[in-house]
């Protein structure tokens, strides 16, 4: 595990915004932040690049704890915020000159890897570009690169597609998967949820300062929902026997027949689901697909924000207002247009 | 060095307002530095009757004339700095914070120190810059004579000193600030306080607190020995420091031409004390031709060029002091500003929870 976060609490004053949360970060993974605004998704990014200490509870980022070593964390961690600080009349590659600078970049490797850098987030041709110059996706993009700077293992990516147009998002996506399909692991927040689903590996769920689920996107859905729809294609004229082993099925509701498959809900996660397949092979099915239709990002976050809504009433709101002025003095972060988390 | 003072040098120098400034600057000190020129001149026209005659009566003018502009180019330079280097610092740090980067340098590789650090060097090289830029100007006393290249070095290095602890405190204060406006409002006011409320501390010292008749000074063979008495508040003060490194407090009436430190000297004189070492050359009638023993700012004791030789002071130089007061002030003023910018922070406890920054 790159990040291990074991009951880590924080509070801003008299709002917690982490309570007890233990998040687990696997090498390799993408992993996606949702939640609702004031959950604590920035709060959980910022403890684990070391930008803010916590109240309580165990943090280690590969290993180290970023309240002992923060600079030892920053050299593993990567971090792009939400907004893009720039500093007047600077190219590009100054910009990232600069930034390689304060990550003890040697002199004469700077202009190597600023060029790399560059090339990999396809800005070469506005290499000489001043900063304020350049697109929001194009800032992104550079803002990226500034992240990658120092080779880091893990990149923590917060709200990196908000405000970019269609295209820029596409781009920025593809990098991402790149940057991960080069063994990078990386943590993101988004609230465009159509974004995370397909990119991500993992999902954490963060609600009310607590990680309320956490894992493989699948088992995710499991969590929240309790159970996945799932499709059955039949080989051969077995529909039948199919239908007898689901019905006699604990975990099996919902059924739905057709003429070649079966729609039905399972509750429970992967075993169950490898578990009754192994059933139905047994039973003589000829099993031609099995696949899930699990619910969308979009449709668990709503879910979760709905829940919170009805159980907790104004705790959101108190949060909301009341982060952003108490988070900002320790590391300067500025609420976005939904509010800092 | 350090790249955010490489950047910043960088970003400054780049645009025309800088070789603007610098040339304003020069401009400046040599219009200062021509004008002190005729005043002295005049002035010494009215104290001798025949100046440009040859002989002492011109050496001790030339010399006089070198003195005063040296004085007025220095009060001139520290007057500067103060007003110039708040302005500067004030803004590099919440400057940071206004354009969204202080976090981006927070989670590098650089220590919230080698920040600080960076900052205070990119506002000092400017000012450095100024100062090297007027230091041929400080050439034309020395060689007008009455002024040493010590006296030079000392004023210029406690003009420099002053500069450093200024540039700190404003540090500190835009560190602690969340807007532009804020910072360099509190940053004028720190500066502010810190030498009109010095000069207000030597008043009152030096006026209210003033003993009756502390029965301190004592003849020897007809010389009063003058005890003086310590006055603590001229070793906070950067101006004092800076007065009384470049230049003998006992000579500032004495010249053919008033010194313009010349405010300043009934403190230095009565805190500075003397005590005649060699009593066999003493003139009397050259304390009684200057005003005697009579007490007032800018009225002490005042001994001439001729017995002043033979006059050592009872107490040691004031700039080594403030010296180590500004040395002081400067380092807690860096670590305190270094310890706003630090993350991540350890819990806040009790009393000791720090009021916080607020950024916009």
């Amino acid at each position: 595990m790159i990040v291990e976060f074991d009951s880590v609490r924080k509070s801003y004053g008299k709002v917690d915004a982490l309570k007890d949360a233990s998040l687990r970060v696997p090498q390799g993974a993408i992993m996606g932040l949702i939640g609702p605004n004031g959950a604590g998704k920035t709060t959980s990014m910022l403890i684990i690049t070391a930008l803010l200490g916590r109240d309580g509870g165990r943090v280690r980022i590969g290993g180290i704890d970023p309240q002992r070593d923060p600079l030892a964390v920053r050299r593993h961690v990567g971090y792009m915020p939400d907004f893009f600080g720039v500093y007047e009349g600077l190219r590009a590659t100054e910009y990232l000159e600069f930034f390689a600078a304060t990550q003890k970049i040697r002199p004469v490797a700077r202009p190597a890897v600023v060029a790399d850098l560059l090339a990999l987030v396809d800005l070469q041709d506005k290499a000489d570009a001043d900063v304020n110059t350049l697109s929001r996706g194009m800032k992104q993009r550079l803002s990226l690169a500034r992240a990658l700077i120092h080779d880091p293992e893990l990149l923590v990516l917060d709200e990196p597609a908000s405000g970019l147009d269609p295209r820029a998002r596409v781009q920025l996506r593809e990098l991402i998967s790149e940057l991960n399909r080069m063994g990078r692991t990386i943590i993101i927040s988004s609230h465009i949820l159509s974004e995370l689903e397909g990119l991500c590996s993992h999902l954490a769920v963060v609600d009310h300062g607590q990680i309320r689920a956490m894992g493989d996107i699948d088992e995710v859905r499991s969590t929240m929902f309790g159970r996945q729809r799932v499709k059955l294609r039949v080989v051969g004229d077995a529909i039948q026997a199919a239908e007898s082993v689901l019905r006699g099925h604990d975990s099996v509701a919902e059924l739905e027949v057709f003429r070649d498959s079966i729609g039905f809900a399972l509750h429970g996660g992967e075993q169950e689901s490898a578990a009754l397949v192994a059933e139905l092979v047994g039973a003589g099915v000829g099993v031609g697909e099995w696949r899930l239709d699990g619910a969308g990002l979009e449709e668990l976050f709503l879910e979760l924000t709905e829940d919170m809504a009805v159980t907790s009433n104004g705790a959101a709101e108190v949060a909301n207002s009341a982060l952003p002025a108490e988070v900002a003095p320790d590391v300067n972060v500025e609420p976005t247009e939904e509010g800092a988390e | 060095m350090n790249p955010v003072a490489r950047r910043e040098l960088q970003e400054r120098f780049r645009t025309i307002r800088s070789p603007l400034v610098l040339s304003v600057w020069v401009l400046a000190a040599g219009v200062v530095t021509f004008l002190a020129f005729v005043v002295a001149s005049n002035s010494a026209s009215n104290q001798l009757d025949n100046v440009s005659a040859t002989g002492l009566g011109s050496v001790a003018a030339a010399s006089s004339i070198g003195r005063f502009v040296l004085h007025s180019l220095l009060l001139g330079m520290i007057v500067a700095i103060l007003f110039v280097v708040p302005g500067q610092a004030a803004v590099a740090v919440v400057g940071e914070r206004e354009r969204q980067t202080l976090q981006l340098l927070q989670v590098s590789q650089l220590s919230a120190g080698r920040i600080i650090i960076g900052k205070l060097w990119s506002a000092l090289a400017y000012i450095s810059l100024l100062l090297i830029a007027t230091t041929p100007l400080l050439v034309i006393p020395v060689l007008l004579g009455g002024v040493t290249i010590g006296n030079v070095l000392a004023g210029l290095g406690m003009v420099a000193v002053t500069a450093v602890m200024v540039g700190a405190v404003s540090l500190w204060v835009s560190a602690r600030s969340s807007s532009m406006q804020g910072a360099v409002l509190g940053a004028y006011v720190w500066t502010v306080a810190i030498v009109v409320g010095a000069m207000g501390l030597l008043i009152a010292e030096f006026f209210l607190l003033e003993p009756d008749d502390t029965g301190s000074a004592r003849i020897v063979a007809g010389m009063e020995r003058d005890e003086g008495r310590e006055l603590y508040s001229t070793w906070i003060n950067p101006i004092i420091g800076m007065v009384d490194a470049s230049a003998d407090a006992t000579d500032f009436r004495t010249q053919i031409v008033t010194s313009p430190y010349r405010v300043l000297q009934g403190p230095l004189v009565t805190r500075q004390g003397f005590n005649p070492s060699d009593l066999s050359r003493l003139e009397i009638r050259d304390f009684d031709q200057f005003g005697g023993f009579e007490r007032g700012f800018g009225a002490a004791p005042v001994i001439t060029s001729q017995t002043r030789a033979n006059v050592e002071p009872i107490r040691g130089a004031i700039w080594p002091r403030t010296l180590l007061f500004q040395a002081g002030l400067t380092l807690l003023a860096l670590w305190s500003a270094q310890r706003i910018i630090q993350v991540p922070r350890a819990p806040s406890r009790g009393l000791f929870r720090r009021r916080r920054a607020h950024a916009s």
